[in-house]
């Protein structure tokens, strides 16, 4: 008995908690909340309009009953709308991340509970809605957020170096994706349940699917809905289809590795509502995400199809005595999610100058330079050029790069770097820079007799 | 690091039992726990053969008749289908209903021609063997208000 007991605690906590890579766990983060963004900023904007409807049609579920939460008015309405706009984009880019997710869902669920309030309750909601508040009970912070890069910058400066960026995995990973896959599953193979529990098989009589048909036609109008209403046979044969493939969704729980090919079939089922329904469920399909590991697809798209060969990656020298160059560093490396930029010490003279011949320790110290690979040597870009570079190669950089080109951009650039370089503190000795040459402790005494 | 993984199990279990109870007995006020018994109805030749919609005409003081939608309202199409439509749709409520439309939109709706009535008109389509048939509309209602 208590050895079955432990194959069970076994196979649960394999199920729930294997170690999961952090980083995917902060991209479904994103991918949550920039939808929620989205749907709180575009897409439901307009039910901030409920605060004018007549109250006596307010009818409050049960969630917002049992705190007795009125019927929503002016201006309660429009500062909680506020405040939900605020928590979402810090939730998004991952500030204070648990607190301000789990503030964003509790006010994102009375967003969407006062609209249902008013004589229909969505049934799509759930998965978007549950991501959300795992995400906030759960380490989806712990990678691509301000908090990981506030950690870092600490850390790295504590340390007085750059240590470059790891993926990691953590065993409360996991469970979060695990349950958002659980509950899409069971939401396909409950609907499928309720079909056949209410109407059993003679809801896939043909003219159930003809009624809705007609019904969403008299709604929204689409033309092709029509067209399949009058086609028995075919309503007769999709009906059956749907109920199958409604009920066998169940299986993708015994058979992960197949979900994807599960989650096409259903993407295809929810084209075909949309283009004769006008359904499209996009708060199903839009959760659909959780299943994929994208750094283990981002990693083979890069290495087997945009750089067969192995990625080119640039080399940042950067002075490693420096606090602020340190610092940029390791920003430029957290913003760094294509993996293009690999991070070099100049203080380690005799390994660079082997790997870069002809450049100047100096130079090197005074200014961060960026090596590209061209003609089997390297170019190197300096300063403001190399920050140039370096928001090309940048996702988040690119925004900004094109700005990098207006004329006078350049100069006045080139200009600020110099001042901010100039001024800058370095670790050993409270050695500072001066416009023309860095303190160093190796070259510290030649550099003054030059002077 | 602290062992949070007995309290993840116990709330992932009460949570999908929550959501497992609620879906299989098709509840929806106890949302976010919700069943899913959209579209699970089923529909006959003979039975709940008729798919209806309700167009709503408003008639200003002139007697004019114009196109009233749910926005008017400020509701969207598929809140207002679900809990207006079904009172427009009863015979029994349906006046007292489009009473308060008319008054609600003359509040609403201060600048635009007022409305001393509105007709209701009935869109149906019914199910046959082979295909759905398209009926001729109905004016189920014509509501005015009294003269004073």
């Amino acid at each position: 008995m208590s050895n079955l007991l432990n194959r069970l605690v076994q196979v649960w906590d394999r199920y729930w908690f294997t170690p999961e890579s952090l980083t995917r766990l902060a991209i479904y983060r994103i991918w949550v909340y920039a939808i929620i963004l989205i749907d709180v900023l575009v897409w439901t904007r307009g039910h901030l309009r409920y605060a004018d409807v007549d109250p006596q049609l307010y009818h409050p579920i049960y969630f917002l009953n049992l705190f007795n939460i009125p019927a929503p008015a002016h201006p309660w309405l429009d500062i909680i709308y506020g405040l939900l706009a605020v928590f979402v984009f810090l939730a998004l880019i991952g500030f204070k991340t648990n607190f301000f997710v789990l503030l964003a869902s509790g006010l994102y669920m009375y967003w969407v509970a006062q609209w249902f309030s008013f004589g229909w309750v969505h049934h799509l909601h759930p998965p978007l809605l549950f991501s959300m508040i795992v995400l906030g009970l759960s380490p989806s912070g712990a990678r691509l957020s301000v908090d990981h890069l506030l950690k870092r910058l600490r850390e790295n400066h504590a340390a007085q170096q750059f240590i470059p960026k790891t993926d990691a995995t953590s065993p409360y990973a996991a469970w979060p994706l695990r349950f958002v896959q659980v509950i899409i599953i069971l939401l396909y193979f409950l609907s499928g349940y309720a079909k056949l529990k209410i109407s059993g098989w003679e809801w896939a009589n043909g003219t159930t699917l003809q009624w809705y048909l007609m019904n969403d036609y008299l709604t929204f109008g689409a033309p092709e809905g029509l067209w399949l209403a009058n086609h028995k046979t075919l309503c007769i044969l999709l009906s059956y289809l749907t109920l199958i493939f409604e009920t066998g969704f169940i299986l993708a729980l015994f058979m992960p590795r197949y979900a994807p090919w599960f989650l096409l079939v259903s993407f295809s089922f929810h084209l075909g509502t949309y283009i004769t329904m006008r359904t499209f469920f996009e708060f199903l399909w839009l959760a659909y995400p959780v299943f994929f590991n994208f750094p283990k697809i981002g990693a083979w798209i890069r290495y087997k199809i945009t750089a067969p060969a192995g990625l080119i990656k640039f080399a940042v020298l950067f002075d490693g005595q420096c606090p602020l160059c340190i610092r940029s560093a390791t920003t430029v490396d957290f913003l760094d999610w294509r993996g293009k930029f690999v991070f070099r010490d100049v203080n380690d003279w005799e390994q660079i100058s082997r790997d870069y011949p002809g450049l100047d320790q100096q130079q090197s110290l005074e200014e961060m330079q960026v090596m590209i690979p061209r003609d089997g040597g390297h170019e190197a870009l300096t300063g403001f050029y190399a920050f140039r570079k370096i928001a090309q190669h940048l996702p988040l950089g690119m925004l900004f790069w094109p700005f990098m080109h207006v004329p006078g951009v350049p100069l006045i650039g080139t200009r600020v770097y110099r001042f901010i370089a100039s001024r800058r503190k370095r670790i050993t000795g409270g050695a500072r820079c001066s416009f023309h040459a860095c303190e160093i402790p190796v070259l510290g005494n030649q550099l003054k007799s030059n002077q | 690091m602290k062992n949070w993984k007995p309290l993840i199990s116990f709330m992932i279990m009460i949570w999908l039992g929550l959501q497992i109870w609620a879906g299989s007995d098709f509840k929806d006020y106890t949302w976010p726990f919700i069943g899913f018994p959209m579209y699970a109805h089923k529909r006959g030749v003979t039975y709940d053969n008729e798919v209806q919609k309700i167009l709503l005409r408003g008639v200003t003081t002139h007697g004019q008749e114009i196109e009233v939608i749910p926005e008017d309202f400020g509701m969207y199409s598929t809140p207002w289908n679900h809990s207006v439509a079904p009172k427009l749709k009863d015979p029994a409520t349906n006046r007292t209903t489009a009473a308060q439309l008319v008054n609600d939109y003359n509040r609403r709706h201060p600048q635009r021609a007022p409305l001393a009535g509105m007709r209701l008109i009935k869109i149906h389509w019914r199910m046959t063997a082979t295909v759905p048939v398209e009926m001729p509309p109905d004016t189920i209602l014509y509501y005015m208000k009294a003269p004073f």
